[in-house]
């Protein structure tokens, strides 16, 4: 096979910096391969892609030393929409790269500009759209269309100008998984028909089992360059990226294997499972119930379609709760009415002893606080202090114990230094905890966090769970998480609720859960590794926090 | 004699006058917000498909609609605008889901009637209202003070039922409320041409048009850009509102005491612009990101461009061209009759 890429000896130096981001970095791609890319947030993962397509140093000023060859090519020397007809590009957020109302004109917008013959441009729209399965949507506005179909349209315009290399940059992190797993097979099967793909993603349990290889970047070089199985031996989590837990699990058997299983078929077939042993779930006493959902319907001001069919939930004081089901089910605006954002159109919610809809102002943000999916959404002042003073104003908590409270909360969550600093100025991460800070100031005793981790790495996702779940043990809090990880669900909650059509259609521990949701694949859920191994040996457990190795 | 003292106690004519003057504005947004609401706002952009002869005009010649109802309304008298918007009203029938489409126009039709209308009555100049009915009749009067606001205030000595006679009374007028009626009729019509543009044409038609006729691509393109971010500023709004309710901020001021209530509506107007800067930045963030994705679809990379759907004139284009052009020479020639244009006095 022919080299596509080929790239020697790679600096990369963003203009106004003095630190390189990629340094002397050397990489070939074959053509038909697909490369995962995984490193930690900063690790030039997103630099390395810009320089492949060439909109470094072209639109995004950097220094670029070394050779680039894509195609033959000099991606510094080519303008970039020319470059594109090589290397298609896929980014994050899928409405920055949708430009038009209606599915087929996006797609042929980029053949517009390129003039091509019009015939010809219909044809291609066409075949695009029906490669990403969009077809029957091809006259629906782009607006209405979910995550995972908005980035299918992205990729379907990136496909109509034919390029050899798709390039996908954290593709999946604004969708839910039902989203993510539809990119994901598209991928495959594009990869399957010949296109070289390098993708970046932090879902690496998910796509592990379909690279050729993986590519893991620490700080602006390759650390590990291998196929799967012995790329993930070199201990992907000292990348702060998360290992398939099969691997994990391994691990624990056997320390020093060179070669390491990565999906379940895998690990049970070396017959390793035999050797594990499983802690029971501690079975919490019960306590008394903090949230009471009874029959509520609810349907948005002005419009006719009822989002909440008649939702019942109980959630006891203390507990970690997730909530989980496609999107469209009715998760967010469950939060909503708990969080008192809208009212109940019937039916009742009873937040400790008090009727919700009569828990106004002060009281209620001394009982439940609402952590909002995207930082940005909530960070409103222009220091961080002021963002923590404008909670606690709406608190009613002044002076000495207003001061109390930041300093507390801020030294809990190492923000401290961050006070007088613009959040908008601060890293994902650091957003991400001044958000939780914004609201756990007013110390509420239920709090709400919708996609917690969302847009973090997994090394920032451990930091800011663990630190949650520390806060909740010394406080006393209950918490609810909206959530489409199930690792995490596994991993961190006592219960699990279903969410489907606007009812809650199941409810239990995340091993009920799971077990059930194999009878539902409408629920999109995918149980973590480490379930479904557990399960095969008759000890099912959600988390690898209770695994234990017999002795041999 | 008991109700002239009533209607013109002193704190019943200042609610009354308050009602009266506040009663437009508040029914627009009222209108505006909760029958269309965000829903409502984002079937404005939702094309539906349909198959009747409005459908397959050329936009540019529904766009010259829109431009010729709007000046022939502008230049001749009341009566021609309400057949004009009544003939456009018609036109409606050949939309395909028809309900839903007027679950949008009517309150937008309605608001801009109130929202002319009011203008219109309470404000028109005494002199233009003399020199086209004549004679003024005073229904009810202000406190002579908002005459500095442009209220209509009469010169002479009026009746005024239940209060007698007054001298250069300042207040709402039974001419003027007809004449506002007249007005708003001309907006209406051209309302409604607009909105059957936006309902029978996929916006990308629209620009691709406006480019076929010379608009440039760069302006095209930032419209279409304004046009299509409208859905996510509009949910970016509601996120943002809800996070800020969800940290406890009531936007309702509800206190009974004055001052409490001025310092809570502060606080609220100082909360909502808090909002706006977060709206802008959650809208802008991705500033650069569409511009790379812009010009790696080659984006104004070449001088030529070629277009995904014909738009091209058929006969049947032609045959509304030519009606067209012949309303605006009608209207042209009918506001030169006299008594039938819209200037120097006719509403």
């Amino acid at each position: 096979m022919a080299k596509i890429i080929k790239i020697n000896n790679l600096f990369v130096r963003y203009f106004g910096s003095d630190k390189p981001v990629l340094k002397g970095l050397s990489l070939e791609v074959e053509e038909g391969e697909f490369v995962l890319l995984v490193g930690k947030t900063g690790s030039g993962k997103s630099t390395l892609l810009n320089v492949i397509n060439g909109v470094i140093p072209n639109i995004i000023s950097a220094t670029v030393k070394g050779s680039i060859s894509v195609a033959d090519r000099d991606p510094r020397k080519t303008p970039v929409h020319e470059m594109a007809t090589i290397v298609g590009t896929v980014y994050q957020v899928p409405e920055s790269q949708i430009f038009s109302l209606i599915v087929d004109d996006d797609v042929a917008f980029g053949l517009e500009n390129r003039a091509i013959d019009p015939e010809e441009m219909r044809r291609r729209v066409v075949e695009s759209l029906s490669l990403v399965n969009l077809l029957h949507k091809m006259r629906h506005p782009t607006f209405l269309l979910s995550g995972g179909e908005k980035q299918r349209l992205v990729i379907a315009g990136v496909l109509a100008v034919k390029p050899r290399i798709l390039i996908l940059d954290e593709p999946t992190s604004m969708l839910d998984s039902v989203g993510a797993e539809q990119i994901f097979g598209l991928v495959k099967k594009l990869n399957d028909e010949g296109l070289t793909i390098i993708m970046s993603e932090h879902r690496v349990e998910r796509v592990v089992g379909m690279v050729d290889r993986i590519i893991g970047l620490k700080d602006g070089t390759i650390y590990i360059d291998d196929e799967p199985h012995k790329a993930v031996a070199k201990d992907l989590s000292k990348l702060g990226v998360e290992e398939p837990q099969v691997t994990t699990l391994y691990r624990l058997i056997n320390r020093d294997a060179n070669y390491y299983p990565i999906s379940v078929e895998e690990f049970m077939e070396i017959g390793a499972a035999s050797r594990l042993d499983v802690i029971e779930r501690r079975r919490d006493t019960s306590s008394d119930p903090v949230i009471s959902v009874n029959n509520v319907h609810f349907t948005y001001p002005g419009s006719t379609q009822e989002v909440l069919k008649g939702v019942d939930l109980t959630i006891n004081d203390g507990e970690v709760v997730s909530i989980i089901g496609p999107n469209g089910s009715g998760k967010s605006t469950l939060m909503y009415l708990l969080s008192g954002i809208y009212r109940p159109s019937s039916g009742s919610i009873r937040i400790f002893d008090y009727d919700s809809t009569r828990l106004v102002g002060r009281d209620r943000v001394r009982l439940i606080g609402y952590v909002f999916q995207d930082p940005d959404q909530m960070l409103l002042s222009s220091t961080v202090k002021g963002e923590l003073e404008f909670t606690l104003q709406l608190a009613g908590i002044r002076g000495r114990e207003a001061e109390d409270r930041i300093k507390r909360i801020t030294n809990y969550l190492g923000i401290n230094d961050l006070l007088n600093q613009s959040p908008h100025k601060l890293s994902v991460g650091q957003r991400r905890l001044v958000s939780v800070a914004a609201v756990l100031v007013a110390e509420p005793k239920i709090l709400i966090l919708d996609e917690p981790t969302r847009g973090l790495d997994n090394a920032m996702s451990v930091a800011l769970m663990d630190l949650l779940l520390t806060i909740r043990e010394e406080r006393g809090m209950t918490l609810i998480m909206v959530t489409h990880n199930m690792r995490q669900v596994g991993e961190y909650s006592d219960k699990a609720f279903v969410m489907y059509d606007g009812r809650v259609v199941y409810g239990g521990t995340p091993e009920d859960v799971f077990e059930e949701s194999h009878k539902h694949p409408e629920w999109g859920i995918s149980p973590p590794q480490v379930f479904e191994v557990s399960r095969r040996i008759g000890k099912p457990t959600a988390s690898i926090r209770r695994v234990r190795v017999n002795a041999a | 004699m008991l109700l002239s003292q009533l209607l013109y106690n002193p704190a019943v004519n200042w609610t009354i006058t308050l009602v009266i003057l506040f009663y437009g504005p508040v029914l627009v947004v009222y209108l505006i917000f909760k029958l269309i609401g965000f829903q409502g706002y984002m079937s404005l952009f939702r094309f539906i498909e349909g198959k009747s002869v409005i459908y397959r005009m050329d936009p540019r010649v529904k766009i010259l609609l829109s431009i010729i109802v709007t000046t022939v309304a502008a230049i001749t008298i009341w009566w021609i605008s309400a057949i004009m918007f009544v003939a456009i009203m018609s036109l409606y029938a050949l939309l395909s889901n028809i309900k839903e489409k007027l679950k949008v126009a009517v309150p937008l039709i309605l608001a801009s009637f109130i929202g002319t209308a009011w203008t219109e009555s309470i404000f028109a100049p005494y002199s233009y209202l003399h020199i086209i009915f004549h004679s003024v009749t005073f229904l009810y009067v202000f406190p002579q003070s908002l005459a500095v606001l442009g209220i209509t205030q009469g010169t002479g000595t009026f009746y005024v039922p239940y209060l007698g006679y007054v001298n250069n009374p300042v207040g709402l007028t039974w001419q003027g409320i007809i004449y506002g009626l007249q007005i708003t009729f001309r907006a209406v019509a051209a309302i409604a041409s607009g909105l059957l543009l936006i309902f029978s044409t996929p916006p990308s038609d629209i620009l691709r048009s406006l480019e076929k006729s010379g608009l440039p691509i760069e302006l095209g393109f930032t419209l279409l850009l304004a046009v299509s971010s409208v859905p996510k500023v509009l949910e970016n709004s509601m996120i943002v509102l809800n996070s800020l309710k969800a940290r406890g901020v009531d936007f309702r001021p509800r206190s009974k005491n004055p001052l409490v209530f001025i310092r809570e509506s502060l606080f609220i107007i100082k909360v909502v612009i808090m909002a706006l800067v977060g709206i802008v930045i959650l809208t802008l963030r991705d500033a650069r990101q569409i511009a790379i994705a812009a010009d790696i679809r080659a984006f104004r990379a070449y001088r030529k461009r070629t277009y995904y759907r014909d738009i091209r004139m058929s006969r049947m284009d032609y045959i509304v061209l030519v009606l067209l052009i012949a309303l605006l020479i009608a209207g042209i020639y009918i506001s030169g009759l006299p008594g039938m244009g819209a200037v120097p006095y006719n509403p």
